[in-house]
C-alpha cells in the first residue's frame, strides 16, 4: 500500500491530533466550536475513509477495519455529549471550559483510537498511555480543591503501576515469544508449549488491565476518584475510556493470547465474581450518588469479564454489546448528575426526593437511565445483562449465570431506592435543576435512546457481533 | 557468561522492589514516583536483554519508547505533587486520606 493510501486511512487519526493542538492553541472564545469541529470532522473521517477490507497500515503496526468503527464513531459521540453537559457546570469554569479541558478530551480520544486499531504492543500500549496521560491533568485541574489533588494523585501512582504491570508481563510474553506484533504473538503462541514465565506475563498483564477498568480486587481506586475528582472530569472518565478498555482486552485476550485462554478465563470468572459481589453490596451503603455510581461501574466491569471470560464469540460480542450500552448509560446518568448540580451541589441520594413533584420530566428520564443499569425490560440495560447470561450459559457455566443473576437482583436494590426517592417521598428541599435546554433535550436524547436499541435491538447486535469478530484468533 | 536468564532475574528484582516500594512506602510522595520509575527500568531491562539474546531489534525500540512515556509520566506526576503541596503543604502519603474508599 503507497503512503498516500496509507494517510487517507488513517486520516481520523490524523484529524483527531492535529485538531487537538489546534484547540491547545486557539484563543479562548474558539476553543468550543473547534473542539466540536475537530469531533465532527473525525467522525466525517472515519465514514468517508471506511474501507472494505480490514487493512494494516504503518508496516502492521496499526489495524483499520470498519467493523469497529461504530465504537469510535459512539466514542467521538459520548465525548461530544459530555463535553456539552460539562458546559454549564460551575464549579471552576475558567478551567473547566478552557482550551486545555478540550485538549486533553480530544488527546484522550487519539488515545483510545490507537488502541481500537493497535495491532503492535507498542502501539497499544502507546495508546493506552496516551489516554492515561490525558485523564490524570483532567483530574488535576482544579488546583483550588484539595480533594481533587489528592484523588488525582492516587489515581496516578495506581495507573502507573497497572501501566508497570501490563508493560512487565508484555516483556516477559516478548522474551518467550520474540515478537511484539500481536497476530504474530498469537501464532507464535500455539505452537510453544505452556511454560511459566508464560504464564506469569499473562497474568501481569491481565492484573494490569484489571487496575486500569477497576475490576475487584484491583478496585480501590475508582470510589475514591469518582468521589473526589471535579463532576465534568468524572463524566469523561466514566464513559468513554470503558469502550477503550474493553478493546484493550478484546485485542490482548481474545486477539493476542487465545492459545492461553483456557487460564486466563479462569482469572477473568474470578475476577467478574469479585467485582459483582464487591460492587452490588458495597453500592447499598452509599449515600453519596457518585460513590455509588462508582461502586456500581464496579459491578459492570464485572459483567464485561463474565462474558470475556465465557471465552466463545458469543461472550466477545455480547462484552461489546454490554460496554457500548454501559457507556450510553454511564454518560446519561452524569450528564443528568450535571444537570441536577448546575445551581447547587446534589450530590446526595436523598437530593434525589419528591424529583416527580417539581420535574415530571427529569424524573422520567432519571427513572429510564436508572432501570437500565438495573436491566430491566423495556431497557437495553436489559438485553445487554441477557446476551451476557446467555453467552456464559451457553459456554456451560450456568452457576455462575446464577450468581450473577442473585447479584444483580440484590444490585437493582440501589438502583430502585432512587426511583422511590424520586416518586414516593417528600422532598426535603425543592430540587434546583439547570435550565438549560439544551441539556436537557440531550439528556433525554441520551436516555431515550437506551429505550430505542430495546425496541430495536437487531442492528446494535449484529454490529456487535462485526465487531467481535475483528478479535478473534489473531486475523 | 551471562545468559538471558541472569538479566531476567535482575529485571525480576528490580520490579519487586519498585512495587514493594509501591506499597510499603507510606511516608513520601517523590519515593513513590521513584518507585514507579523503578519499574520501568525493570521492564527496559528486561525489553533490551531479550532484544540482545534474541537479536531482533523491536524490544530495544519498545525500551526507547517506554523510555520517553516514563518521562512524560514523570513529569505530570511532579506536577501533581506540585498541586498537591499547593493546597496542603504536605505531600506525606499518610495525610493525604479525606477521600475515603
Amino acid at each position: 500500500m503507497s503512503v498516500a493510501q496509507e494517510m487517507i486511512l488513517m486520516l481520523p487519526e490524523i484529524v483527531l491530533v492535529v485538531g487537538a493542538c489546534f484547540v491547545l492553541l486557539c484563543p479562548r472564545f474558539l476553543a468550543w466550536p473547534l473542539t466540536m469541529l475537530v469531533l465532527a470532522g473525525t467522525v466525517g473521517a472515519i465514514v468517508a475513509t471506511a474501507p472494505e477490507d480490514p487493512a494494516l497500515l504503518m508496516t502492521g503496526m496499526f489495524e483499520r477495519s470498519s467493523e469497529i468503527d461504530f465504537l469510535r464513531i459512539l466514542i467521538c459521540v459520548l465525548t461530544v455529549l459530555i463535553l456539552r453537559y460539562a458546559r454549564g457546570h460551575p464549579v471552576s469554569p475558567d478551567r473547566l471550559q478552557s482550551n486545555e479541558f478540550y485538549t486533553l478530551a480530544v488527546f484522550g480520544c487519539v488515545g483510545m483510537f490507537l488502541i481500537s486499531g493497535a495491532e503492535h504492543l507498542i502501539t497499544l500500549y502507546l495508546g493506552l498511555e496516551i489516554l492515561a496521560l490525558s485523564l490524570y491533568p483532567m483530574i488535576a485541574m482544579v488546583r483550588d480543591d484539595g480533594r481533587a489533588g489528592e484523588v488525582a494523585l492516587k489515581y496516578f501512582v495506581l495507573g502507573a503501576l497497572a501501566s508497570g504491570f501490563l508493560l512487565y508481563g508484555m516483556s516477559l510474553m516478548y522474551a518467550v515469544t520474540g515478537t511484539l506484533h500481536i497476530g504474530e504473538l498469537a501464532s507464535q503462541l500455539e505452537q510453544l508449549e505452556m511454560n511459566r514465565v508464560l504464564l506469569l506475563g499473562m497474568v501481569f498483564m491481565l492484573a494490569g488491565l484489571a487496575f486500569k477498568l477497576g475490576a475487584t480486587p484491583f478496585h480501590m481506586w475508582l470510589p475514591d476518584v469518582y468521589d473526589g475528582a471535579s463532576l465534568p472530569a468524572v463524566t469523561y472518565l466514566s464513559a468513554a475510556p470503558k469502550i477503550a478498555g474493553l478493546l484493550l482486552l478484546l485485542r490482548l485476550f481474545s486477539d493476542g493470547l487465545m492459545a492461553l485462554a483456557v487460564d486466563w478465563t479462569t482469572l477473568m470468572m474470578v475476577l467478574a465474581v469479585l467485582s459483582l459481589l464487591l460492587g452490588n453490596l458495597v453500592a447499598i451503603a452509599q449515600t453519596r450518588i457518585r460513590r455509588m455510581l462508582a461502586y456500581s461501574a464496579i459491578a459492570h466491569t464485572g459483567f464485561v469479564f463474565l462474558a470475556l471470560g465465557a471465552g466463545t464469540p458469543h461472550g466477545m460480542s455480547s462484552a461489546v454489546f454490554y460496554t457500548f450500552v454501559y457507556a450510553l448509560m454511564a454518560a446519561g446518568s452524569f450528564g443528568m448528575l450535571l444537570l441536577l448540580n448546575s445551581r447547587v451541589a446534589a450530590e446526595d441520594i436523598q437530593d434525589f426526593k419528591g424529583l416527580n413533584h417539581s420535574h415530571p420530566w427529569l424524573a422520567i428520564m432519571v427513572l429510564i437511565l436508572m432501570f437500565s443499569m438495573a436491566g430491566v425490560p423495556l431497557t437495553a440495560g436489559f438485553y445487554a445483562k441477557l446476551y451476557v447470561l446467555q453467552a456464559v450459559v451457553d459456554a456451560g457455566l450456568w452457576p455462575l449465570a446464577v450468581v450473577a443473576v442473585l447479584l444483580t437482583v440484590v444490585g437493582a436494590y440501589y438502583y430502585l431506592r432512587i426511583v422511590w426517592y424520586m416518586y414516593f417521598e417528600e422532598a426535603d428541599r425543592p430540587a434546583e435543576p439547570g435550565e438549560d435546554s439544551a441539556h436537557v433535550f440531550l439528556v433525554s436524547a441520551n436516555a431515550l435512546v437506551l429505550v430505542l436499541i430495546f425496541a430495536v435491538p437487531q442492528p446494535w447486535l449484529e454490529m456487535s457481533r462485526d465487531a467481535a469478530r475483528v478479535f478473534v484468533g489473531g486475523q | 557468561m551471562l545468559s538471558l536468564t541472569h538479566f531476567m532475574l535482575l529485571s525480576g528484582a528490580l520490579f519487586a522492589i519498585g512495587v514493594a516500594g509501591v506499597f510499603v512506602n507510606r511516608r513520601h510522595a517523590l519515593v513513590l514516583l521513584m518507585s514507579l520509575e523503578l519499574i520501568l527500568l525493570a521492564v527496559n531491562t528486561n525489553l533490551i536483554a531479550a532484544s540482545h539474546y534474541l537479536q531482533d531489534l523491536a524490544g530495544q525500540a519498545f525500551a526507547l519508547f517506554v523510555l520517553t512515556i516514563a518521562a512524560a509520566e514523570i513529569a505530570i506526576g511532579l506536577a501533581i505533587v506540585v498541586v498537591v503541596f499547593r493546597s496542603r503543604e504536605t505531600i506525606d502519603a499518610e495525610d493525604l486520606s479525606e477521600v475515603r474508599g
